[in-house]
């Protein structure tokens, strides 16, 4: 069971025959419905950590990439605490072909700041729907 | 007491702006997994995100 607000960790899905594991996700949508089709019932944004320094910088520059901070990020190589948020892709999951647990959640002030920075700008936004 | 989430993205808004879709390995392709500590993914730690102010 998750909500919007939730940071899901993804223990593994499949894509296309391959396995792809332990990626973070905020849920910015807990209502199902249907897209091409396909049910799902939860929409997530992943979550990235850095390479670099000068990753960082590169990443940050990008317009659908939204900045955030925990002091348990582990961002090994850089070791930073901080990450970012990949608001232009919309992953649509089915929540009874995945496992996952919820690890946290973030800040609801903060994710009122997210929606109004997805809704405002006009970066384009991608789907990905073949975990579905 | 928790506070929480007191609306919903509004989906309508970002319709114009659709712009194909992605596999999942494309769409991952360049995201480095955040590497959580051991307490944070055996759920006995809960993670709360903020905005880096960086």
């Amino acid at each position: 069971m998750c909500k919007i607000g939730d940071i899901i960790l993804v223990d593994s899905y499949q894509d296309n025959g391959n396995t792809l594991r332990k990626h973070s996700f905020i849920v910015i949508e807990d209502e199902g419905g249907k897209i091409e089709g396909l049910s799902y019932d939860m929409i997530g944004n992943v979550l990235s950590s850095f390479k670099s320094e000068e990753q960082k910088e590169r990443k940050l520059s990008y317009p659908g990439n939204f900045p955030v901070a925990n002091e348990d990020t582990n961002t090994n190589p850089d070791n930073g605490k901080s990450g970012y948020i990949k608001t232009d892709q919309l992953y649509y999951f089915n929540k009874d072909k995945i496992t996952y647990s919820v690890i946290g959640n973030i800040n609801p002030d903060i994710l009122q700041l997210i929606f109004e920075f997805i809704e405002e700008s006009d970066f384009p936004i991608y789907e990905v729907i073949d975990n579905l | 007491m928790a506070q929480t989430v007191t609306r919903k993205l509004d989906f309508s808004k970002l319709n114009h702006r659709k712009a194909g879709y992605l596999s999942t390995q494309e769409a991952l392709k360049d995201i480095v997994p955040i590497n959580w500590p051991q307490e944070v993914v055996n759920g006995s730690k809960k993670v709360v995100l903020t905005k880096d102010k960086k």
